[in-house]
């Protein structure tokens, strides 16, 4: 699968689907928690599964009685079940008009990489929210479930268009007020948000179950290709910089580029967030199938 | 010194050159005019922000060095203005020595030595080993003879004053030392420091120290150069003298006028001088255009032995004379040996007869030369045209109430008026009183012929206006009469009633005053000097002249605006020949409106004949010693190092423009 292609041409063909479907989103957090020591099933009908035995106690729920022990024993012992839980994955996307610049295209790039993740997760039994924000939280999408709704999360993801500005921090407190723990957080987003990183970066914590960050840049913002006196225009704030693009101005640029991603960094690690710096000069396909695996996001 | 005195004492050699300066902050206008910033949209200018806050902190000169180019070009322009400064430092004590190198090219200097080289060979030779020995120093070149030139300014490069010398070459004028030495002088005194005033050192009446500059001037000569009369001279002036020969005879005076004799018409007066102290022998011809119009002189001249020589010639159709001595052996000097003389043929003289026909009038017209007469009854004259068709109008016996501007009148037995209105009495046989020889017209002719020889003349009065050329007792039987535009000269009786026609005075009386009422000149040049000044105007639409020198080489030569023809004669000697064709041709096809000018270029001086060498010019209270001089450092000028700085910031600007 390559990420050659033209705007208009599908953001996942069927051969990269079927790639997906052979992985699962890779959870530490909620495999070490709970210790079960290997993977659950997600079989329909098979929801749960015997466990372990505990004395009675009133109050318990005299349905779970082990009557074959008290027929035995004469003694009341409540039978435990291992809870199948259904894993809440949610896709985060930035969708502001920043997301919009730079070339290859950012905006696909994300689109495509939630679509990735979103079908892996579908594939897995896992249930996907997909929720938009730029200045704010767009409305809600229905969550999903179930590998049927892959094309459906495709088409949705597929007509979603940029917005104008940013506001992270705001956008993501909404998300946080209704998102489980133990949830899947995947932010996907460039981050440029004039209003700093940490509030924002505080609303996906990973203590509340498993926070992914795939920090988005396009390639000629990590490695710019301009040259001559120019004036940017901000795309969000409208507001410009003057700047003579000399060697050193262009030096400059990237030490501002790595020390961005290195606070980065360190607040992913305050908030026990895992990121994943993301150029879209490398083929999106290369970053899931690579250097997510690579990075145990994905088995 | 070190750097900082040496920046402290620096002067500006050319602050007119500050003006340059306006262009530093036009160079700014024009860059930040030039700055259009392409407009591009970005995501976010979030990280630009910071690395351009960044760059900032990193480097203070952030801003300048973004605009290295105008860094560049402004160093470039202020490397350039500076340069043009001539920015110098040094004071009087650290100046170098000047030496003001005055080198003869005089036509004394063309004399041969007795190792065949000329004396100006010697010169520079020996102003060769001088500069040779000023390295270190400065120097400037100026050479005299007809004019005094500077040939360099005054510089340290040794090598700007070897090429000057080895361009220099010998003339024939004369020695203009005192223009050299003046010239000389304001160099040196251009040189002068002049040192501040202590303060109250003017009350205390303290003697200034002498501003006087560390320099010398160096006069190499023959020593033939004229005295100086001028102001005392500050520094020392050091004559290094070449040349020993002594022994020359020169053409020192030429000079021809036309005058009737036996001989011919033409006088031609010569003198040579042996200027030497042995006796030379040679001959001396008169050529006439190329062909020996005499037979040669030959004589001997005793040392200082002054001879003249005189020719009589017949003049016809020459137009060069040249005489030519041919010493045997032993002179030095050969530029004084020839000279030059040019003669122009005038133009026809127009002369009108009008009157009564007069047999004697009419013969005398016939024998004059170069003349062309008429004879018209008086009253067919037109009066407004006789000034444009004739030079001279004989009136006889009859003139009209009113003579015409623009024409000389010869007027014979009739009163002219305005000048007499009544007609005087008749006087028969007068005696004569005196005539006035210096007139011109009476120069060569005797009026002794007619005392007491005249049947009967009307003696004019004295009038307002005339002058009495021949008088007697009653008035003047002979007179001149100018006022307004006319002029003539009226003689009072009837030339038939006389014996004055059977003289001889009377052909030249006759002769003299129609060239004298016709303005007719001798024609006769007798030349220039090299680097004297000589004007033409050729008139009409001429434009430019065709110089043809003595060697037959034709040069164009453009007129200036209002006409004219300004020539500086030249070193070379001989005839120059200025005409508005090319070529002359035959005398019968000149063309209407042809313009020439003969200009002979003679040395014929004495001073430069005497060629026996001599100490030098006497200076007064000028001292000559070459002693004293002190060697210092040179005065630093430090434009060719900005010149440089100013390349390198090119480059930069190059480097930096090509690397962006």
């Amino acid at each position: 699968m390559s990420e050659v292609g033209a705007r208009e041409a599908p953001l996942l063909d069927e051969e990269f689907l079927a790639r997906c479907a052979k992985l699962v989103l890779f959870s530490r957090s909620i495999t070490q928690g709970r210790l079960r020591g290997e993977k659950r099933s997600r079989r329909r009908g098979l929801s749960t599964e015997f466990a372990d035995h505990k004395d009675y106690t009133p109050g318990d729920d005299l349905r779970h009685l082990d009557w074959n022990i008290f027929g035995r024993l004469e003694k009341l012992f409540i039978k435990l079940f291992e809870e199948e839980e259904e894993r809440n994955v949610f896709l985060l996307l930035d969708a502001s008009a920043s997301m919009n610049e730079g070339e290859p295209d950012k905006w696909r790039h994300c689109r495509q990489i939630a679509a990735a993740l979103g079908a892996i997760a579908l594939s897995a039994g896992d249930r996907v929210h997909l929720r938009v924000f730029d200045e704010k939280m767009r409305p809600f999408f229905p969550a999903l479930r179930g590998s049927r709704s892959i094309l459906r999360l495709i088409d949705t993801l597929e007509n979603l268009d940029p917005g104008k500005g940013t506001a992270l921090g705001r956008s993501l407190r909404a998300h946080a007020a209704s998102c489980p723990p133990g949830s899947i957080q995947i932010l996907i987003s460039d981050l440029m948000d004039p209003k700093g990183l940490e509030d924002a970066l505080r609303q996906v914590p990973g203590s509340r179950g498993e926070s992914w960050l795939v920090h988005l840049l396009a390639g000629d913002e990590v490695e710019p290709n301009l040259q001559g006196d120019l004036r940017l225009l901000d795309t969000e704030t409208s507001e410009y910089v003057d700047v003579t693009l000399t060697r050193s101005v262009v030096e400059a640029y990237r030490r501002a580029v790595e020390e961005f991603r290195a606070d980065l960094r360190n607040h992913c690690q305050r908030f026990r967030i895992q990121p994943l710096e993301v150029s879209t000069a490398i083929p999106f396909d290369q970053v899931i199938l690579e250097w997510m695996r690579q990075k145990r996001w994905l088995t | 010194m070190d750097a900082s005195e040496a920046v402290a004492d620096m002067t500006i050699g050319a602050p007119q050159f500050w003006i340059w300066a306006a262009l530093i902050p036009l160079l700014l206008l024009l860059w930040f005019l030039k700055i259009r910033r392409r407009p591009m949209t970005v995501g976010s200018t979030l990280l630009w922000q910071k690395a351009l806050e960044d760059e900032r902190v990193r480097s203070p000169f952030q801003r300048l060095v973004r605009n290295l180019l105008l860094l560049c070009q402004l160093l470039v322009l202020i490397f350039l203005i500076f340069a043009l400064l001539r920015p110098e430092s040094g004071s009087l004590a650290d100046s170098s020595r000047l030496n003001v190198f005055l080198v003869d090219r005089s036509a004394s200097m063309n004399s041969i030595e007795e190792d065949g080289r000329t004396r100006f060979e010697h010169a520079r030779e020996v102003l060769n080993q001088k500069l040779d020995e000023i390295a270190g120093e400065r120097g400037v070149l100026i050479s005299f003879g007809a004019s005094a030139d500077a040939l360099t300014p005054v510089t340290t490069d040794l090598s700007l004053l070897d090429r000057a010398a080895d361009r220099l070459s010998v003339g024939v004028g004369q020695t203009g030392f005192v223009e050299a030495l003046e010239l000389g002088l304001s160099f040196v005194r251009q040189d002068e420091v002049i040192p501040a005033i202590p303060e109250g050192a003017e009350e205390a009446g303290t003697e200034l120290l002498s501003n006087q500059a560390d320099a010398r001037i160096i006069v190499i000569t023959d020593g033939a150069v004229p005295a100086w009369n001028g102001d005392a001279i500050e520094v020392p002036v050091i004559h290094e003298i070449v040349g020993e020969a002594s022994s020359n005879v020169g053409i020192t005076a030429f000079a021809a006028r036309r005058e009737f004799s036996e001989g011919g018409d033409l006088k031609v007066l010569l003198e040579l001088r042996n200027t030497g102290d042995e006796a030379l022998s040679g001959t001396l011809e008169l050529i006439g255009d190329g062909e020996l119009l005499e037979e040669a002189a030959t004589r001997t001249l005793d040392g200082g032995e002054r001879w003249l020589q005189s020719f009589s010639v017949r003049s016809g159709d020459l137009r060069n004379l040249e005489a030519h001595w041919k010493a045997q052996e032993g002179d030095a000097l050969e530029s004084d040996d020839r000279a030059w003389l040019s003669l122009k043929k005038s133009r026809p003289l127009r002369v009108l007869l009008v009157g009564e026909e007069n047999l004697i009038l009419k013969n005398a017209l016939s024998v004059v030369d170069n003349l062309q007469s008429e004879w018209l009854p008086f009253d067919d004259i037109d009066p407004e045209s006789l000034s444009r068709d004739y030079d001279v109008v004989i009136w006889n016996r009859q003139v009209p109430e009113t003579l015409p501007r623009g024409v000389g009148h010869l007027v014979f037995d009739a009163v002219p008026s305005p000048y007499w209105t009544e007609v005087p009495a008749v006087v028969e046989q007068p005696p004569l009183v005196r005539w006035a020889a210096d007139d011109p017209v009476l120069r060569f002719s005797s009026m002794s012929p007619l005392d007491g020889r005249i049947l009967r003349t009307r003696p004019l009065p004295p009038g307002k206006g005339t002058r009495a050329l021949v008088e007697v007792r009653e008035g003047a039987l002979i007179s001149r009469f100018a006022s307004e535009g006319v002029r003539g000269i009226v003689v009072s009786f009837d030339i038939l009633e006389s014996s004055w026609p059977l003289s001889p005075s009377f052909p030249l009386f006759f002769t003299a005053t129609l060239r004298d009422l016709g303005r007719q000149s001798s024609g006769i040049n007798s030349g220039v000097r090299s680097g004297d000044l000589v004007e033409a105007r050729p008139g009409g639409e001429t434009r430019e002249l065709f110089h043809i020198d003595p060697s037959g080489v034709t040069r164009t030569r453009s007129l200036d605006r209002d006409g004219r023809l300004q020539w500086r004669a030249s070193d070379q000697l001989g005839v120059h020949k200025f005409q508005s064709e090319r070529s002359s041709g035959d005398e019968d096809s000149i063309p209407a409106g042809f313009y020439s000018l003969e200009v002979p270029v003679n040395l014929l001086s004495l001073a430069e004949s005497r060629i026996e060498p001599r100490p030098g010019a006497s200076l007064g209270s000028a001292s000559a010693t070459a002693d004293g001089f002190s060697w210092g450092e040179a005065r630093r000028e430090y434009w060719p190092w900005l010149l440089v700085l100013g390349l390198l910031a090119l480059l930069l600007e190059w480097i930096v423009y090509h690397r962006r």
